[in-house]
């Protein structure tokens, strides 16, 4: 579904260039969950930024079901955004005076679906998070679990192929952060494709498989994160193997990218 | 986003913002205010004095003291104006006698003489402007009576100390009471009231605060020799310009050459107002130009503020999928509904105002131009697009990965 190949990111400081990624390659399968642990500043936002498509690294590739993404336009980008990718985010980033409803619908706003569809998207997507009986309460007034919950319904709206989610629980309280977990495990079952950054490992471990990253690096994957993947899919397959075979899984998708006619010949 | 979109997300902003918003708002409403009252009041001052110099007559021609010194021929413009000497008045009672009598173009001739006085009536007294005419003055200036008569010829053969009282001198000596048969000293000398005319309003002449008798009358009891005006009354409008010439000869003929005189035409005063509007005009332009850039500025600190304010939600909206031309659209609607709600209350409160002036100066009409309406909305709507433009401009630079970081 997604694959990063050799992604380097950094930022000057002087003369000097702080690396913030560091050879990142990455395959993520479609329905996959991962989770993205690591201690702050090892560059963990950055590859979510990356992934979202906010943020453009300094060389390196990304493919997005089989198109390249990191050449396309600032318009085409910000379509791509709106309706391939859901964004959950540490903050909840609502808009404090809009209502629940509004908050919800803000992706909507950029696509050309009527009012009406809008307002039955939002229904849907808040009932999932079970916020519908919330829709006209002003996001103020929400507790941290109803906000995130909202954000969550937000990032699902548009119904996209992708969902990232950076630290969604790191603002809550044990219960409000065990209420999300369970929204995200629905998620999963729902085989939505999630890419969940994390320092919390209880977060992690309802992911399909985990990910660390320090310094920059992609430094190995956490098998204990998540034992019970027995469900694991083709992908979580993948999960098992090496961080050499995860970016000989991107060069081959880079590969196909390559030559979109015999992709778009091998789909059903 | 459709465009309808963006304007349903700027006024949502707008409400959220509304303190700024009203802070910008004022500037432009007092912008448009000053542009469309003022354009409004020059508009309906000169449409009543176009009115009022038609009403008078377009075949009247007034003879007045004064030189003007550079005039060039068949020209009367603004620096014709300009060089208008005052002198003290030569003209007289047999100008105008002499005028009627050799130019046959003109059907009537009437001087006028004047001179502040009290006037007293019992206990009570005022000051006058004491006015002496003939009896074709109510015809030229087509006066309306509220009591009475206006003098005749029998008043001006015999002397007899008639008077006519304007509407304002009646009501200072008589208040509701009946005047007529009643008498009035004025010099010294009894006059009996024989009529009172009606309020009226004509710009530039003053009705109300008179008291009319015969001109000789006047010239007997002060020590006034010269008519201050005379009116002549052409009988045909096409006529107006040989007439004026034949005037001319004759009254320049009678003071031996000596030109301390002018002849205005009804249609030269218009052309004259036509001048004087159109320089106030741009006048009135210019400084609602300055006032509407001032208030441009105004709006555009205010959105570079709001800017600022809503970072973190421009980039959020980014994030969502909001593309350039869409935030850009968003703030631009924002500028725009803020100028034309500004715009709107203004023109609302500038026509309360003419309509305010209407009920206290009568004689200005209250007409709100439509040309009025639309340059007020036009300067609005550049305004709120231009002094708008970098506020969007710098939406559209926020990058939403700095944005989201913002705090």
């Amino acid at each position: 579904m997604i694959a990063l190949k050799s992604v380097t990111k950094h930022i000057a400081d002087g003369r000097r260039k702080i690396p913030i990624l560091d050879d990142v390659s990455l395959f993520i399968d479609k329905g996959e969950f991962v989770s993205v642990i690591g201690p702050s500043g090892s560059g963990k936002s950055t590859l979510l930024n990356i992934l979202g498509l906010l943020d453009k690294p300094a060389t390196g590739n990304y493919i997005f079901a089989g198109e390249s993404v990191l050449g396309l336009s600032s318009g085409r980008l910000a379509a791509f955004r709106n309706q391939r990718i859901g964004f959950v985010f540490q903050m909840f980033m609502l808009l404090p005076r809009m209502n629940v409803l509004e908050n919800v619908e803000l992706p909507l706003l950029y696509s050309s679906l009527s009012r009406r569809e809008r307002r039955q998207r939002c229904k849907e997507a808040l009932d999932q998070v079970g916020m519908l009986e919330k829709t006209r309460q002003r996001a103020i007034h929400l507790s941290g679990g109803e906000k995130q919950r909202v954000a969550i319904a937000r990032a699902l709206v548009n119904n996209p192929e992708l969902i990232l989610a950076d630290e969604p629980t790191g603002n809550l309280d044990d219960d409000a952060k065990h209420a999300i977990l369970h929204i995200f495990s629905q998620l999963r079952r729902q085989g939505r494709t999630i890419v969940m950054v994390t320092h919390d490992v209880e977060s992690a471990r309802i992911a399909d498989r985990c990910l660390r990253i320090q310094s920059g690096r992609i430094s190995g994957y956490d098998f204990e994160a998540n034992p019970t993947a027995s469900v694991a899919s083709a992908a979580s397959a993948a999960s098992a193997a090496s961080a050499a075979s995860a970016a000989s899984a991107a060069s081959a998708m880079l590969q196909n990218a390559a030559a979109p006619t015999d992709r778009e010949e091998a789909r059903p | 986003m459709r465009l309808a979109r963006s304007f349903s997300a700027a006024l949502h902003s707008m409400w959220d913002y509304k303190g700024r918003t009203f802070l910008a708002l004022i500037g432009m409403l007092v912008s448009s205010l000053l542009l469309a009252f003022l354009l409004a009041l020059l508009h309906n001052f000169q449409t009543s004095i176009e009115g009022q110099v038609q009403g008078f007559g377009l075949r009247q021609i007034v003879a007045m003291p004064g030189r003007v010194l550079n005039r060039k021929i068949g020209q009367f413009d603004l620096s014709t104006l300009l060089s208008i000497t005052t002198l003290n008045s030569t003209l007289t009672y047999q100008d105008a006698v002499n005028v009627k009598k050799r130019v046959p173009g003109v059907v009537a001739a009437v001087p006028q003489t004047e001179i502040v006085a009290s006037a007293h009536y019992g206990q009570k007294s005022t000051e006058i402007l004491y006015t002496g005419t003939t009896p074709a003055f109510d015809k030229v200036f087509r006066l309306t009576l509220a009591e009475g008569r206006w003098l005749d010829q029998t008043d001006l053969q015999s002397m007899a100390q008639s008077i006519v009282l304007g509407a304002q001198t009646k009501q200072a000596l008589f208040g509701k009471a009946d005047a007529v048969g009643k008498t009035v000293v004025i010099k010294g000398v009894p006059f009996r009231v024989v009529g009172v005319l009606a309020p009226k309003e004509l710009i530039g002449f003053n009705f109300d605060e008179r008291a009319y008798t015969e001109y000789p009358m006047v010239i007997d009891t002060t020590n006034v020799r010269h008519a201050s005006m005379i009116f002549f009354t052409v009988s045909n409008h096409a006529q107006v310009d040989a007439v004026s010439g034949q005037i001319d000869a004759v009254i320049s003929s009678d003071h031996h050459g000596t030109k301390d005189y002018m002849l205005v035409k009804a249609d030269e005063a218009l052309h004259i107002v036509n001048i004087l509007m159109k320089l106030v005009t741009a006048v009135t332009v210019g400084i609602a130009g300055v006032s509407f850039l001032v208030s441009g500025i105004g709006i555009m600190n205010v959105m570079l503020l709001v800017v600022n304010e809503r970072t973190r939600e421009i980039g959020l909206r980014k994030a969502v999928g909001a593309k350039s031309y869409q935030v850009l659209l968003q703030f631009l609607a924002e500028a725009l509904i803020i100028s034309l709600a500004g715009s709107g209350i203004g023109l609302g409160a500038s026509y309360g105002l003419i309509k305010l002036l209407g009920y206290y100066f009568a004689a200005i009409s209250t007409q709100m131009p439509g040309y009025v309406v639309e340059y007020s909305l036009l300067f609005s709507i550049l305004t709120g697009l231009v002094f708008g433009l970098a506020p969007a401009l710098k939406a559209v630079r926020i990058q939403p990965v700095d944005a989201l970081r913002y705090e």
